[in-house]
């Protein structure tokens, strides 16, 4: 007689029917939608499972058999149903996560069968066969380039690409800001270029912070070197002119030192984000 | 002047002392703000949101907005906005969610409740009156011929062909098409048809709130024509997330079929907690990837969005789909704070405009009794302001207009304007000051909300994820040694089988070296005598039962017990006060909580000011505040609160300096 399932045991089997379930109404949603990581799918079906619920529920006999991941127990690998094998080898994100496998600090561009190798062994000849194809149509997806070297393709993230031109401002580090676009750093800015300084620096920092026309006067004070008493008169005008405009530090995680110092106190606000007036 | 005239002027001073245009700073409710609307502040980002909405419904897709700006620039305002160009020629279906009070893995469920809440006004009487049923007539009108009314098997027809044809453009390519919903809606649509003069509502009332995600009996359901489940005994509610997400859809499309655009707006969202912001920004991801015809609206200060996307809060793709669009909200330039100020001063005057006096004033001066000396002089010097800011100052003016016309007779008053008013110099408080007017700021800010709740008992619906929702939050605010209660736990709802019999588990230590006593507290607001026997039960066969538990229920549904109920809480209270206790909190119980939570969660969101000095204003933080309630007792003043947290353990720290506030905030 078969025994009843405890407790926990039946929590992992509803969740990996939940993972079956999902992934089905995902494939129905489009390509857009599937495949889909491994912890985008657990996201969808019940994100506060814990993880060793997770990671019991995804070695589950029945959903190890219906599924295909690119690469077993990687939580950011794409999964499909093993009947879409074809769709997960074309996908995107199977190429994407595969260079993210396969690159590290010295090497960032690999050949196709250098990617296969890091893929599981069902999906390594689809994969293949869909990347060749991919090449000779030139479809690949917009976040990859390639090119060849003694006649052979070689793979790459665009984001990996080093230009001549100053690191890009999207792709630097998030918590330095980049120097300052014309003065050198500690020198002091002639007030006449403030307005192209400061146009310029707010731009580069802005799309380093994400595009959200939204910059923390700490950074632009950094980026545009001039004195307290110049910067600020300077920056009044542009106000005044309706170019830019300031708002108040008020998140809920309070104000460092830092921020207090470089903020400009108006009516007893303190006036600490910058944002270009877009009317 | 006429003497006819007199008994009208009296009356304006009357007005002018009695009253204040530019008391309210804040906009509590979407439909508040049509009086005051002015149209040309934010105009273009309301443009641009609407624009949105319209391209939702035209190519039946979800959108996600984000408006965001400082606190006090109008963001709530903007949805009052929306809501009313919802409401014009029925052009949408606006569904205003704020404050929402539920544990993260309860959110869709809190949300649908929400929305079905708007859409049936809290399921009042008669349900024809309600928006539910206004959509799906709308959508029937496209199925159905003009001319003589129909009748029911023409209704019916009329309705599968729109079923049918809402299958065939269903968004989701019928992924989440669930016919279930369908025939409940239709169930719901005759039940409330006012032919039957009401006396289909209690099932009309049924079919709500099975959309709503509540449990119903099971034998309720084939009440309803559910479809037969595996298990007859047990009790009926949508499966889970995904079932929920399919109603959602449902109502999207419906709405669609009716012509009418469906925007979900979420107010002040960064003044949840971390948890329930995952946890919401993740479902709309996925209800946006989902349904159509939809606008989602997230508000919030700018900075404290960021930062949860920055710490991971917000994931990089919820986030591209929950803020798909950024629309910023800026502060206001002088023209437009002079017609703000004219759009306030319009509804106090217009009982007057006719009086000769008042129309004199007015043409010497548009912004007549506030002055326009008085507006150059106060903002001459500024290159822009808060809309928030600018009713404070104009608020304050109009009191010293109140206090001088108090001293003197109106007409002499009226005679010397507008000198009379003018303010004396006032210096910066110092910090014992802004204690106290943190304590006075508290004070009001509580009692506004609490007499707003109830002029409004819709804001506080009976539901008990809700209530929980307000007793954790309090709790939170009391983990700090100056109570016998030591540390307290919510208890997880199973994913399979049956819950815990309590919500919470709270430890209570009297003295420092004295026993510690277990209390378990279970919320229950049930409608059926069921799942009241079901609790009870659960309470009474606990495996390691608590030396105490407490049942909270709502007084507005009081227990519905059968008879097995009735013995089951009877054995219950025969273990004495002191190991079984129910507490019914009554509406004004539930709206002090919800007061307290309320001035801590403005705090939190950066959105509760006190003034310094005339015109400089400066945020209270949410320790601030909650060290506020703690020096006036106000968590015990609350009965609930009081029997969760015991007596004080540490004498209550009277005129604490607002240094030491700081750091007690700075330890926490």
């Amino acid at each position: 007689m078969a025994h009843k399932p405890s407790k926990k045991e039946a929590a992992i089997v509803e969740l990996a029917e939940g993972f079956l379930r999902v992934l089905q109404t995902q494939r129905a949603l489009g390509a857009d939608a599937y495949p889909l990581p491994v912890q985008r799918l657990v996201e969808l079906t019940d994100p506060q499972a814990p993880a060793a619920q997770v990671k019991k529920a995804l070695n589950k006999r029945r959903f190890v058999q219906e599924t295909l991941a690119v690469r077993a127990k990687a939580p950011d690998a794409p999964i499909a149903l093993a009947a879409d094998v074809a769709a997960l080898a074309a996908s995107p994100l199977t190429l994407e996560f595969l260079l993210r496998q396969a690159r590290t600090a010295a090497t960032q561009a690999f050949g196709v069968a250098d990617l296969k190798k890091k893929a599981a062994t069902k999906l390594q000849k689809p994969f293949q066969e869909a990347l060749t194809r991919r090449l000779a149509e030139n479809t690949l997806p917009p976040t990859v380039g390639w090119v060849s070297i003694i006649g052979r393709p070689k793979l790459f993230l665009l984001s990996d690409l080093r230009t001549g031109a100053a690191q890009s401002a999207a792709g630097g580090p998030q918590t330095a800001p980049p120097a300052a676009p014309t003065p050198t750093t500690g020198q002091a800015l002639a007030v006449p270029d403030f307005a192209t300084a400061f146009d310029a620096a707010f731009d580069q920092l802005d799309r380093a912070a994400g595009g959200h026309n939204f910059v923390s006067l700490v950074v632009l004070r950094q980026a545009v070197p001039v004195g307290r008493e110049a910067f600020d008169r300077e920056l009044h005008e542009l106000r005044r002119a309706g170019r830019y405009r300031l708002s108040a530090a008020e998140g809920r995680h309070g104000i460092s030192p830092e921020e207090r110092e470089a903020a400009v106190t108006e009516e007893g606000s303190l006036l600490l984000f910058v944002s270009r007036s877009r009317t | 002047m006429t003497t006819a005239a007199l008994p009208a002027l009296d009356a304006f001073f009357d007005r002018l002392r009695a009253g204040n245009p530019f008391l309210v700073n804040r906009v509590d409710r979407p439909q508040a703000v049509a009086r005051t609307d002015v149209p040309g502040i934010n105009e273009a980002a309301f443009r641009r949101v609407l624009a949105l909405g319209q391209q939702a419904r035209a190519e039946n897709r979800g959108v996600g907005v984000v408006v965001w700006g400082e606190a006090g620039v109008g963001k709530s305002h903007l949805l009052g906005r929306l809501a009313g160009w919802a409401a014009q020629d029925r052009r949408g279906v606006h569904v205003y969610l704020h404050n929402l009070q539920a544990s993260p893995e309860r959110l869709p469920r809190t949300v649908l409740r929400g929305v079905l809440h708007t859409l049936t006004r809290g399921r009042a009487a008669p349900l024809h009156q309600s928006t539910l049923y206004g959509i799906l007539v709308g959508a029937l009108k496209t199925e159905l011929r003009a001319g003589a009314p129909p009748t029911w098997p023409q209704v019916e027809a009329a309705y599968r062909r729109l079923v049918g044809r809402l299958a065939a453009e269903d968004p989701s390519q019928g992924v989440l098409f669930d016919p279930t919903v369908y025939d409940v809606l239709y169930r719901f649509l005759r039940e409330a048809h006012p032919s039957l003069q009401g006396r289909g509502d209690t099932l009309a009332d049924l079919a709500v709130r099975w959309l709503a995600g509540e449990v119903l009996e099971p034998a309720e359901a084939p009440l309803l024509g559910l479809p037969a489940r595996p298990n007859p005994d047990a009790p009926v509610a949508l499966a889970d997330n995904q079932h929920v997400k399919q109603v959602l859809v449902t109502l999207t499309q419906v709405a669609r079929a009716a012509g009418r655009l469906c925007l979900l707006c979420f107010d002040q969202v960064d003044n949840l907690d971390e948890d329930q912001v995952r946890a919401l920004t993740r479902f709309l991801h996925d209800l946006l990837d989902s349904a159509g015809n939809l606008l989602v609206v997230t508000t919030g200060v700018q900075q404290t969005l960021l930062g949860f996307r920055q710490r991971g809060v917000i994931t990089e793709t919820s986030w591209d789909r929950v803020a798909q669009f950024e629309v910023p909200l800026g502060r206001l330039y002088h023209a437009q704070g002079w017609e703000l100020l004219r759009a306030r001063l319009r509804p106090f005057l217009e009982p007057f405009r006719g009086v000769a006096e008042v129309e004199q004033r007015l043409r010497e001066d548009g912004l007549f009794p506030l002055g326009s000396a008085w507006f150059e002089q106060r903002v001459g010097q500024l290159l822009d302001f808060r809309p928030r800011d600018l009713i404070g100052w104009a608020c304050e003016r109009w009191q010293r207009l109140q206090d001088s016309l108090g001293a003197m007779p109106g007409r002499l008053w009226l005679e010397r304007w507008p000198e009379e008013g003018e303010a004396a110099a006032v210096g910066t408080l110092s910090q014992p000051e802004q204690q106290v007017a943190i304590e006075r700021a508290v004070r009001r800010r509580m009692a506004e909300r609490k007499a707003h709740c109830l002029q409004h008992r819709d804001l506080l619906p009976a539901d008990e994820d809700r209530l929980l929702g307000l007793v954790e939050a309090a709790l939170g605010q009391c983990r700090n040694g100056r109570y016998a209660l030591q540390d307290w736990q919510r208890v997880p709802i199973p994913k399979v089988g049956p819950r815990e019999p309590y919500d919470l588990l709270l430890d209570q230590r009297a003295a420092p070296d004295g026993p510690s006593l277990r209390f378990g507290v279970r919320v229950l607001v049930a409608d059926h005598g069921r799942t009241v026997t079901n609790t009870l039960q659960r309470i009474r066969e606990a495996s390691t039962p608590p030396g105490r538990v407490l049942l909270v229920t709502d007084a507005r549904r009081p227990l519905p017990l059968g008879n097995m109920g009735h013995e089951l809480l009877e054995e219950l209270r025969g273990h004495g006060d002191q190991a079984f206790r129910t507490v019914e909190l009554t509406f004004d119980q539930l709206a002090d909580l919800d007061a307290l939570e309320e001035v801590v969660r403005l705090a939190r969101a950066g959105d509760f000011e006190i003034e310094l000095a005339p015109g400089q204003r400066r945020p209270v933080t949410e320790a601030e505040v909650a060290a506020a309630h703690h020096r006036e007792g106000r968590y015990l003043a609350h009965p609930l609160l009081r029997e969760l947290l015991g007596a004080e353990a540490r004498p209550a720290l009277a005129a604490v300096p607002v240094d030491s506030l700081r750091q007690e905030e700075d330890t926490h």
